[in-house]
């Protein structure tokens, strides 16, 4: 993305497109962390997006142009990563921190048995699946936030799905 | 609904949207960065999280409320209750005490958790929840759609307090266990339930039997002889038809007012169509209230007063994100920061459960403990408190 050409306007250009983009992704990328922000406060929600918008800023050049909200979500998923490792290293020498070893969706999830499913899988297979069925990403979009090919996210994709629906069944069961 | 169209209806963001408190004063801060990379830009802001869940036992009574244009609504009012839940059990003679080692009631817990549920509107239906009246007749019903005998009660002695365990002899299964807990019915049959009891003998496996559809027919043939709740879509998992002693495990949803439960009946049958076991919930719904609501900022200012009903050891200080971050809090206080609005079922001084809107809140004490809290999302002047014996509102 942004070819924003050259000479003296380039800043106010990039600074246009970029404010385009921005408006695009940033209600995908405040849902996408919402929905994943446990154990972290309600109050970061903003902080967060912001350090997104940053990195999208910073590298601005490298966001494609027909998969912009499935790249934001992989800077999402970093940034993201990094303030629940930094907040867990924080509270390690006071007290172990709620879902230090659970899933943020394992403490959204109303459904218990779609919770007891998600909960059985791997971070890999339940982050896909609900970056998919949440998210809505598909095959081609998971494949850009993954930086894997398109053939190789609808293989794990597939897989994820079939061990879910295993799951679904399984905890059904005493 | 498929088990992947479970997962879609479960996301916690489904209806909701997302837009920063001040996006163009964000811009204007992201834009302000240099292109350079920058490593470490926002502060650090850990906060500490441990916790506790806290747990729920009410009482309530009913009086009339006066106010308010309409029919008049039932005032409910909540008491602080010992630890259990369970409503008054019938005294079965027991002649053998009976460990349950392995009940599968502790997923089954007496609640109903609704996926989140708008509270947008101005007023939501409450329901009032009914076990059967008369356990007996229940488990008689229960046993004539297992296609099971019934034999004799024994007390367990192992939660949920105020179970039985019902001898149920079976094709496929030896033991039915039992429990009246929070207005709802609870059942459990099943071999190998108690220790010391033999389990069915694990059959051969072997090709011949029903079909998927027919031995799903006949799960939901034994779902709706056993009660007469509104249900969802099916989900089957479980191993392939025609081959006996492979199971099939049919799930079907209870739905409350059309929202998905986390109650459901269970039938895990054989290739024949023979019931391996089963469980479930018995109970019926009560005409609904619209009971008005309020919002989760104005409910958890009546949290303090209803701390000792839902057993909270902390006192809450608001719900906000936008409280001063760095402010200290008081001794005890808590600050809440997201909450889930939810259906939960509460029982009554009478034993009636009455299903009803709750906000749930996630929030840190100033000891930073993370902390689960819930508050009613009901209008307060519908509530009144009593905590031991003294009336309040």
């Amino acid at each position: 993305m942004g070819d924003v050409g050259q000479g003296g306007d380039v800043s106010h250009r990039r600074e246009q497109a970029f404010r385009a983009l921005a408006q695009k992704v940033t209600p995908e990328v405040g849902l996408y962390l919402r929905r994943r922000l446990y154990p972290l406060p309600a109050s970061d929600l903003d902080d967060l997006v912001e350090e997104v918008l940053i990195v999208l800023w910073r590298r601005f050049d490298d966001v494609p142009d027909d998969a912009e909200v499935a790249w934001s979500i992989g800077v999402a998923r970093n940034v993201l990563r990094n303030a629940q490792r930094s907040a867990r290293r924080a509270s390690a020498h006071v007290a172990r921190p709620v879902g230090a070893d659970a899933s943020a969706e394992d403490h959204v999830v109303a459904d218990e048995t779609v919770r007891a499913a998600l909960a059985a899988l791997s971070d890999e297979d339940r982050e896909l699946l609900t970056l998919h069925a949440w998210d809505g990403l598909g095959p081609r979009e998971l494949a850009v936030t993954y930086r894997i090919t398109e053939n190789a996210a609808a293989v794990r994709l597939s897989r994820a799905r079939a061990r879910f629906e295993a799951q679904m069944a399984e905890v059904a069961t005493w | 609904m498929t088990s992947f169209e479970r997962l879609v209806a479960s996301d916690p963001s489904r209806d909701d949207a997302y837009a920063p408190r001040d996006f163009d004063a964000m811009l204007a801060r992201v834009i302000a960065q240099p292109y350079a990379r920058v490593t470490s830009w926002r502060a650090f802001k850990a906060r500490v999280l441990t916790g506790f869940t806290t747990s729920c036992a009410v009482m309530a009574a009913a009086t009339y409320a006066l106010a308010g244009a309409g029919p008049p609504l039932v005032r409910l009012t909540f008491a602080a209750a010992p630890a259990s839940m369970a409503a008054p059990a019938p005294t079965y003679a027991t002649s053998q005490k009976v460990t349950v080692t392995g009940s599968g009631f502790a997923s089954a817990a007496p609640t109903l958790l609704a996926r989140r549920i708008s509270t947008t509107v101005p007023s939501l239906a409450t329901f009032t929840v009914m076990a059967p009246p008369s356990e007996r007749d229940a488990v008689a019903t229960l046993a004539s759609a297992l296609g099971v005998t019934l034999g004799a009660p024994r007390a367990i002695i192992v939660a949920p307090p105020g179970a039985h365990e019902w001898t149920a002899r079976g094709e496929g299964a030896s033991e039915a266990f039992f429990a009246r807990v929070g207005g709802v019915d609870l059942w459990l049959y099943g071999p190998g339930l108690s220790a010391g009891l033999p389990s069915a003998p694990p059959e051969a496996t072997s090709r011949g039997g029903l079909s998927k559809v027919e031995i799903v027919q006949r799960a939901l043939e034994i779902v709706h002889a056993v009660g007469t709740l509104d249900t969802g879509v099916p989900v089957v998992g479980g191993g392939a038809a025609f081959v006996r002693g492979t199971p099939t495990i049919v799930v079907v949803p209870i739905l409350i007012d059309g929202h998905w439960s986390n109650l459901s009946d269970t039938v895990m049958l054989d290739g024949r169509g023979r019931v391996i076991s089963a469980r479930g919930a018995m109970f019926s719904l009560g005409p609904p209230a619209s009971y008005p609501l309020i919002s989760p900022r104005a409910a958890v200012s009546h949290a303090s007063e209803q701390a000792a009903i839902f057993a909270h050891a902390v006192t809450p200080l608001g719900w906000s994100g936008t409280e001063p971050s760095g402010a200290a809090l008081p001794t005890g206080a808590l600050r809440l920061s997201q909450s889930i609005a939810q259906y939960r079922i509460l029982v009554d001084a009478h034993g009636v459960g009455h299903a009803l809107p709750i906000y749930q809140y996630v929030g840190q004490t100033n000891g930073s403990r993370a902390v689960v809290l819930d508050a009613l999302a009901i209008n307060p002047r519908y509530l009144v408190y009593e905590v031991h014996g003294t009336s309040t509102r």
